[in-house]
């Protein structure tokens, strides 16, 4: 196919697109578009039809006096019946000249289904009654018995709102961003990004863009080495599983409170008994998981991993101590040091991430010892970096990550590992493979 | 020297030495200019330096170095003789050969024309020298099945075709992508 030819459409992951580009951006800005145009005409039928009108009569109509002459309903046949709207005719003086007029109740005219409110309205101004009302210096024809100010009228302004956000902002986006070359979009939000007022660098280039900043790992100063490193596990499982296992149980406590009553009140639901049945008996899976949990955690206790220095270098040379306490016996413990990719991708409406783990090394194992509460296991070891090693690299979508591994298999308890970041920082240049 | 052809118009990108590696704190400097262009003709020149990724993530791509001339704003500019660029890299992120993850850095000079015609030139370099990763599994089995066989050479090649369709562009550094 010839290059100048414009591929209409193409199969699509994520951002990638194998389709044209310009016709793919056309289409979102004609969306956008659209929604905006629906937005404004929306806002202009309701702007025209209640908000200026109600606006106009409490500003600008001219109280009088009027005599009602006649009334009537006025019916409007809609599909789902008639509809009804008290109509008045009046008589009143403008400029000493009588002037005969129709009359709306109100400036918005709204016919209902409602028969008995307009008979209502109909018995409130009976002929022969002087009352006030209020006319269009405009047009003296246009007149109206009530003067007042309706939600309605102003809630409505609400209803094109939503169109109006999304389409201006996607056709602010679009025109924004209308032939331009990825590279100068990319260039603006670099910029953008570095004016974050919530970013505590901004403004600054870093010294290693796109290598995560090892804050998070020097804050916590060692009891044995220079700093404590974070785990990457965070500490909330046990707390919603609890709460988790709670709420569950709790509410199917209830139903099943209500079940058995039936039963032995002779009035069994069996509808509800089996429908209860799958239900009861996830409650108790999350039960036997939380205490599984609860187990490990208080059997297992915290790792503690320290490190000598941070950020590592590749080909770098460092200390790393490892503190695991509890109550077990170990099958086996092992450190390793590993390096892992993390692609960030959309497929449809999901996103997945892919993992892949491109360096791994052995820096300590152990077999069949026990740890006990007051002699856990303790080891401090040499970590070398692989020279030639990848550094540390996080984008938005993609991640290069080095972390610390902490593996165990023990006697009558589930295997476990935690992982504790660590950041290589691009240095000596290398020789060998990572 | 690398040329690209459009009509009339040539376009060319070079790096002084005609250099594919660098190392970061190195000055990469180089010249482009565009032939066949009429003196009066209205156009704009973006010429960048950035990386982007490529592999199973989305793509992610950020600039280092930025220029753009609009002829009509710059009318003593000559396209048809070279135009010097030059920028220090960075000290990240470095070049990287991952499974997953890869990194690329690039010069890009785009040529916009009349009436949306776009003429588009990439020359790829290297920064740092990180070696390729290799899968767990394919390290292992390293040593019985030589990387220069049939099947790892067919599977890179197919890497790159994918790479640059992606980016919609031809063989990388080698022709133009137009469109109009």
């Amino acid at each position: 196919m010839p290059k100048s030819l414009v591929r209409y459409y193409g199969k699509k992951r994520g951002d990638r697109r194998s389709g044209s580009r310009k016709l793919g951006n056309l289409g979102s800005g004609c969306f956008f578009a659209s929604c905006f145009l629906t937005g404004c005409a929306a806002l202009a039928v309701i702007l025209v039809n209640f908000t200026i009108p109600e606006l106009r009569v409490n500003r600008d109509f001219i109280e009088q006096t009027c005599k009602v002459i006649g009334h009537h309903f006025d019916v409007k046949q809609h599909r789902d019946g008639p509809q009804f709207a008290p109509r008045f005719r009046v008589r009143f003086q403008v400029q000493g000249r009588d002037v005969d007029s129709d009359a709306w109740y109100d400036v918005t005219d709204v016919h209902t289904h409602d028969q008995a409110r307009s008979e209502a309205l109909l018995r409130q101004f009976p002929i022969g009654q002087t009352c006030r009302c209020w006319h269009d210096p405009r047009n003296p024809g246009r007149v109206v018995l009530s003067q007042r100010y309706t939600w309605f009228a102003w809630l409505a302004l609400l209803f094109p709102l939503p169109f109006l956000a999304l389409g201006g902002a996607g056709l602010f986006y679009f025109v924004w961003n209308w032939d331009k070359s990825a590279e100068r979009r990319a260039v603006e939000q670099q910029r953008a990004a570095r004016h974050d007022p919530f970013d505590e660098a901004a403004g600054v280039e870093p010294k290693f863009p796109n290598v995560p900043g090892d804050a998070s790992l020097t804050d916590s100063r060692g009891t044995t080495l220079a700093f404590r490193l974070p785990s990457e596990r965070a500490g909330w499982q046990l707390p919603a599983l609890l709460a988790g296992s709670v709420v569950w149980n709790g509410v199917v406590a209830v139903f099943v409170t209500m079940a058995v009553q039936g039963h032995m009140a002779g009035q069994p639901d069996w509808l509800l008994t089996f429908f209860l049945a799958p239900l009861v008996l996830v409650g108790i899976g999350l039960i036997v998981l939380l205490v599984r949990t609860a187990l490990i955690g208080t059997g297992i206790g915290p790792t503690i991993a320290e490190i000598s220095e941070h950020p590592l270098l590749p080909g770098g040379s460092y200390q790393v101590f490892v503190h695991q306490p509890g109550r077990l016996s170990v099958k086996s413990l092992r450190i390793l040091l590993v390096c892992e990719e993390q692609a960030t991708y959309r497929q449809g409406t999901n996103t997945r991430t892919a993992t892949e783990r491109v360096f791994e090394r052995e820096v300590f194992r152990r077999e069949q010892f026990e740890i006990h509460p007051e002699k856990p296991f303790e080891a401090q070891l040499p970590l070398d970096i692989p020279a030639g090693a990848m550094h540390s690299f996080r984008s938005d979508h993609n991640q290069v990550h080095w972390k610390l591994v902490v593996a165990a298999e023990a006697v009558r308890r589930k295997d476990f590992d935690r992982s504790f970041t660590l950041h290589v920082y691009p240095g000596r240049l290398a020789s060998g493979a990572a | 020297m690398k040329e690209i052809h459009f009509s009339d118009t040539v376009l060319g990108l070079y790096l002084d030495g005609n250099r594919r590696a660098y190392q970061p704190g190195d000055t990469l400097s180089g010249a482009y200019h565009v032939e066949g262009l009429k003196t009066d003709e209205p156009c704009k020149v973006e010429i960048s330096i950035v990386w982007f990724t490529e592999g199973q993530g989305d793509e992610d791509l950020a600039v280092h170095h930025f220029e753009r001339i609009n002829m009509a704003e710059r009318p003593e500019i000559d396209l048809r003789r070279p135009q010097r660029f030059s920028a220090v890299l960075p000290s990240s992120p470095l070049s990287y050969q991952g499974l997953i993850v890869k990194i690329h850095w690039c010069v890009r000079l785009r040529l916009y024309l009349p009436r949306g015609k776009e003429l588009f030139r990439e020359v790829p370099f290297q920064l740092g020298s990180v070696p390729a990763a290799r899968s767990m599994a394919q390290a292992k089995t390293t040593e019985t099945v030589p990387e220069s066989n049939d099947g790892g050479e067919m599977a890179e090649g197919r890497r790159q075709t994918m790479a640059e369709r992606k980016r919609g562009k031809g063989e990388s550094g080698q022709t133009a992508d137009v469109s109009g």
